[in-house]
């Protein structure tokens, strides 16, 4: 019997008013626990990739299945529901919730109230410099440990695809190294598929099992990461016409 | 001292309704953004449903509970078709207006059905008896409000804390988008702050008629004035703050009716808002950006 995609991305066109395309024809589908890093330099349509995938914005064009079910025209808050959970892009916290409460929104759409509390133990006790501040308020947490409640807020919903928006940005290269390392450890262990959306491609290719390249708007290069090299990457990105610089 | 003291009960009372009135009004304002001038006209026409029921026999609290429930069915119906249409059109503006236009609306209608007297309950509708300690009387009226007020601000913000729709207003009221993205249906939420703010200042209303008696069309622009003000001065957004600013108001007003004159009261009162807003637009314990309209 076939295996039936997890997620299932077909011809994905955002054009906005003005007739510009900031994605076109973006193909993405993938099986449970996949791990998908999707990469590509400022301004190539990662985000709105992202913000398509999870219903922030309509797509112009394409049909988005999820485990089946047709979710293109479902609101952002039902897709999580239905299995779709991210770590936004500037992580979001509820600046004046305590971080606490920041994770436990995150298992907002669970009704398992015993299994809610051992997830949130679970948390803690991996990362016990975040359980010190527990009850401050998450607008008080320093950038890195408010990315790491960020996507701790989006593991609580037991997503079937769990969404990732730039874990890296602005964060210490040593952060980052901790980041990426509870990071690998959390979707290993939960075989979780991920949808990773970086710049950084050397963390990325650590974690992902597979990656697309994005350069203005459409995918220029898909394979096993295991082939590819964050320079190759980074080559991908000027060779392809790209006209923003990358660090 | 014995005014001074009569007057700080007194106000402790009015500052309880306005309490009530407030919270409501500083949620809607920290959801949206949004400054709820239907509040108070949407409150009194639920009050005049009140009237007709006590009028014609329906004992006090089942007429108060229908009251609570047409305010916060009043109040959502409002929201679904005033300002949710131009709030999601980006028009927070003309949502400011729109509400204004929907106070009026409201306040003929009353007038319509129930016409400009004014209307007198009973003045029993609440068990009340006036004691004396150290030689000065006191009525047992503000004491009651002040302790109704109390217990329903502690519940209510137990319940904003401790349970799940609780938490999803508090979310919604930082961050919509990221409530969205956590799974929070945010239309459904708005709906139930708007149900929650109807309610819970139908409550001082209830109160207010039942320490005064006397139910006027005009009373509506006062409820929204009143919570403008005690939102203002003690920090708008914040259920604690609306507590503080509400109090606060009632007591200045006491002791501005008891030592200056009543008829300096609303003078006195604006001048001190306009203090605040130059000095400490955030209110005694405010904690986000200042107020805008």
């Amino acid at each position: 019997m076939a295996r039936q995609f997890i997620y299932h991305m077909q011809g994905l066109t955002k054009a906005y008013a003005g007739g510009k395309k900031v994605l076109e024809n973006v193909n993405l589908s993938f099986y449970p626990d996949a791990k998908i890093g999707v990469l590509g330099p400022n301004g190539a349509g990662k985000s709105t990739l992202l913000k398509a995938v999870s219903g922030m914005i309509r797509p112009s064009y394409g049909t988005v299945r999820l485990d089946g079910t047709d979710i293109t025209a479902m609101a952002a808050n039902r897709r999580v529901r239905h299995g779709l959970a991210q770590s936004p892009e500037g992580r979001r916290m509820f600046p004046y919730m305590t971080t606490e409460e920041n994770l436990r929104i995150g298992a907002y759409t669970r009704r398992d109230r015993e299994r809610i509390d051992e997830d949130v133990e679970h948390f803690f006790s991996l990362w016990p410099v975040i359980e010190r501040r527990r009850t401050s308020p998450a607008g008080l947490l320093s950038g890195g440990e408010q990315q790491i409640v960020a996507i701790g807020r989006a593991v609580l919903a037991e997503p079937k695809v769990l969404l990732l928006d730039e874990p890296s940005l602005g964060l210490a290269p040593v952060l980052i190294e901790d980041l990426y390392d509870g990071l690998r450890r959390t979707v290993r262990e939960r075989h979780q598929s991920v949808v990773l959306v970086e710049q950084n491609a050397e963390q990325a290719l650590k974690l992902a099992d597979r990656v697309h390249v994005l350069v203005g708007g459409e995918i220029v290069h898909s394979g096993p990461a295991a082939d590819i090299t964050a320079a190759d990457v980074a080559g991908l990105y000027f060779s392809t016409g790209s006209t923003e610089t990358h660090p | 001292m014995k005014l001074f003291l009569q007057q700080l009960v007194n106000g402790l009372g009015v500052g309880a309704q306005y309490a009530l009135w407030t919270v409501g009004y500083g949620l809607v304002y920290q959801v949206l953004g949004l400054m709820h001038f239907a509040h108070g006209d949407t409150l009194i026409f639920a009050t005049f449903v009140c009237f007709t029921l006590v009028a014609s026999g329906v004992p006090f609290l089942l007429a108060g509970l229908v009251a609570i429930a047409v305010a916060a069915v009043l109040s959502v119906a409002i929201e679904r078709t005033v300002y949710r249409p131009l709030i999601r059109r980006g028009e927070a503006f003309l949502a400011f207006v729109a509400a204004l236009a929907a106070a009026f609306v409201i306040r003929n209608a009353v007038q319509l059905i129930w016409g400009n007297r004014t209307r007198v309950f009973p003045h029993d509708l609440l068990p009340q008896r006036t004691f004396e300690v150290a030689g000065i009387r006191f009525s047992s009226m503000p004491l009651l409000n002040l302790a109704c007020a109390l217990l329903i601000v502690a519940c209510f913000q137990q319940y904003l804390k401790r349970t799940r729709s609780g938490q999803a207003i508090v979310a919604v009221s930082q961050d919509r988008e990221a409530a969205a993205m956590v799974g929070i249906g945010v239309n459904r939420t708005v709906a139930l702050v708007y149900a929650l703010s109807g309610a819970i200042g139908m409550v001082g209303l209830l109160l207010y008629v039942a320490s005064f008696s006397s139910l006027t069309l005009g009373l509506g622009f006062s409820v929204t004035l009143k919570a403008f003000i005690a939102a203002i001065i003690g920090g708008i957004g914040s259920v604690r703050g609306a507590v503080i600013g509400g109090l606060a108001l009632g007591v200045l007003e006491a002791m501005i009716g008891g030592y200056v004159s009543t008829l300096l009261q609303d003078a006195i009162v604006f001048s001190a808002l306009a203090l605040f807003l130059v000095y400490r637009p955030t209110g005694f314990i405010g904690r986000r950006e200042a107020v805008k309209l």
